[in-house]
């Protein structure tokens, strides 16, 4: 049997330790739990990215093989290209061509109302030419020109038979010069 | 010194010296009490103290490695570039359409008493592969048809003309007194830009 002293005391006991607890838990332990929240958040997600770092990281000497080795097929095929996309270039390719087969040029002309591009990096800027030759000459000038560069095509192409006694034909032809599109 | 005898003593004396005596239990439980709970504030304090430090360690090894992330990105982004360009580049020989050979080739397809009147390269669409070729002319003799179908046979046949041309089609022949003139449309189908 307990006397009123012990419960008094029992109660006292009690009262303080709730209390402590209760201090304690709001002073220390809740600032506390929501710092561990915090940190083991934060840790994740810094797992996380290290983990993904490592992952980018471990690829970097396939990425900067991978790099070289695209860049120079690229910059190959780029060094093919017929001139930066200016007129004057394209002229110089169509005349000489055309001296080396004796085709006469007429009219030559660069379409400006033309806006073909090839992916984000580069266009095509076409060229009409005007002329009067035979099939085969005109046949001749298309094949120095497809072989002058890879980057030129014959995109439109027009030859009547004409009335020319002398075999010729009146043709337009328009060829596509690739370029770089960040160039005018 | 001897002890009282405590039952000669009054109530009043007897509270007195209850109270002036030192409580020894409640001292004895608040103190268990307080060594737990300051145990096991310390516990949880070493264990955030622990997690803080990973968490530092996680940190210094993610900013030890950020002059290789940064040149990784950079990498991968000039690759993704690269890839793009070469993209591009394979896009531009998968469309085009080399016409020195079949200019060529055109004219010796062409049967004996066949004549072109027009030759007419198009691109149906611009931005699109998409090639076609118009052949209208004309078939003398007798046995015009007969030729015009020999023409379209001699395209269908030929070899450069098949692999890069998805249709070869006669459109029309029309009688002009004793000449046939015929349309042939040679058509290339549009591949992506």
């Amino acid at each position: 049997m307990m006397t009123r002293e012990q419960i008094e005391q029992m109660t006292l006991m009690v009262l303080a330790v709730a209390i402590l607890l209760v201090g304690s838990f709001y002073a220390i332990v809740k600032p506390q739990w929501a710092r561990l929240q915090r940190v083991s958040t934060e840790s994740q997600q810094v797992k996380a990215n290290l983990a993904s770092a490592r992952a980018k990281v471990d690829t970097l000497p396939s990425l900067m093989r991978q790099c070289r080795s695209i860049e120079a097929a690229v910059t190959r095929q780029e060094r093919q290209f017929v001139g930066d996309g200016n007129f004057d270039t394209y002229l110089g390719v169509i005349k000489r061509c055309a001296d080396a087969v004796g085709m006469s040029l007429g009219t030559v002309q660069l379409r400006t109302d033309v806006n073909v591009t090839r992916g984000a990096v580069f266009a095509e800027r076409w060229v009409t030419v005007d002329t009067q030759a035979p099939y085969h000459t005109i046949g001749a000038w298309i094949a120095m020109m497809e072989q002058e560069s890879p980057f030129i095509r014959v995109v439109r192409a027009a030859v009547n038979s004409g009335n020319d006694p002398s075999g010729k034909h009146p043709a337009t032809l328009t060829v596509a010069f690739l370029t770089k599109s960040a160039k005018p | 010194m001897y002890p009282l005898i405590e039952i000669n003593l009054s109530e009043e004396f007897e509270r007195l010296r209850k109270k002036s005596m030192p409580r020894k239990q409640v001292p004895a439980a608040l103190g268990i009490a307080i060594a737990v709970t300051i145990a096991s504030l310390a516990v949880f304090y070493v264990f955030v103290y622990i997690q803080t430090g990973q968490l530092s360690r996680t940190k210094s090894q993610l900013s030890a490695l950020s002059k290789s992330l940064s040149d990784a990105i950079a990498y991968q982004a000039q690759r993704d570039s690269l890839r793009t360009r070469a993209g591009a580049l394979d896009a531009w020989h998968a469309a085009r359409t080399t016409w020195a050979g079949r200019w060529l080739q055109l004219a010796q397809l062409t049967p004996e008493f066949v004549y072109l009147a027009e030759v007419l390269i198009t691109p149906a669409d611009p931005q699109a592969n998409s090639q076609r070729l118009l052949l209208r002319g004309k078939a003398f003799g007798a046995a015009g048809e007969s030729d015009v179908l020999r023409f379209v046979d001699n395209l269908k046949r030929a070899s450069l003309f098949t692999n890069c041309f998805n249709s070869v089609t006669l459109a029309s022949v029309t009688s002009e007194g004793t000449e046939k003139v015929f349309t042939l449309e040679v058509q290339r189908s549009a591949t992506a830009p």
